[in-house]
């Protein structure tokens, strides 16, 4: 793999992904109860405030591909799956607007899920954009 | 609207890991499809 590529993705996982989860596994640690269980714990780590770091996660990582100028092939790729994280970040926002006004109530292990779900897909195409942003 | 947001989550959930699923499987098709157009000229 190119070392340009192999760079940029190493950092924006390190200073991008890790380093934002840091704080809320931090805080759901602290805010567990005795006795709780990896269920407990799961629930307490994929809450609202995850969606929030996807959303700003993803946003970034689909500008940068869009607007990246390295490279002459592949235009319609970038541009496509920049796209398509976005419409992701967008749909992280919105989870985030519904599960943080708490007008409807969700069962917190299918909350906890959705989040996975939501964070895990916005952060595999993030990665990929920001690998196709140095291409 | 309130089916949407009583259901947001399940909906999104299938709709987002679908897509994403599908969008891999197309950009490895079309890096195969090119490199395979490369190797031929």
């Amino acid at each position: 793999m190119n070392s340009k590529v192999t760079k940029r993705v190493l950092i924006w996982l390190f200073f991008g992904m890790i380093l934002t989860a840091v704080p809320i596994t931090a805080a759901a640690v602290m805010s567990l109860p005795k006795n709780a269980g990896i269920v407990d714990f799961f629930e307490l780590v994929f809450n609202q405030d995850l969606l929030a770091v996807a959303f700003t996660l993803s946003a970034a990582a689909s500008a940068d591909v869009i607007f990246s100028r390295e490279g002459k092939d592949g235009g319609l790729l970038k541009v496509g799956m920049g796209s398509f994280t976005m419409v992701l970040a967008f749909v992280s926002a919105i989870g985030y607007a519904i599960i943080k006004s708490g007008d409807e109530r969700f069962d917190p292990f299918q909350t906890a899920c959705a989040v996975a779900v939501f964070y895990g897909t916005s952060m595999a195409c993030s990665l990929v954009c920001e690998a196709l942003a140095e291409l | 609207m309130a089916f949407f947001l009583k259901n947001f989550l399940v909906i999104g959930e299938v709709v987002s890991f679908t897509s994403t699923l599908a969008v891999c499987l197309l950009g490895i098709a079309f890096v195969k499809q090119k490199r395979r157009a490369e190797s031929n000229n």
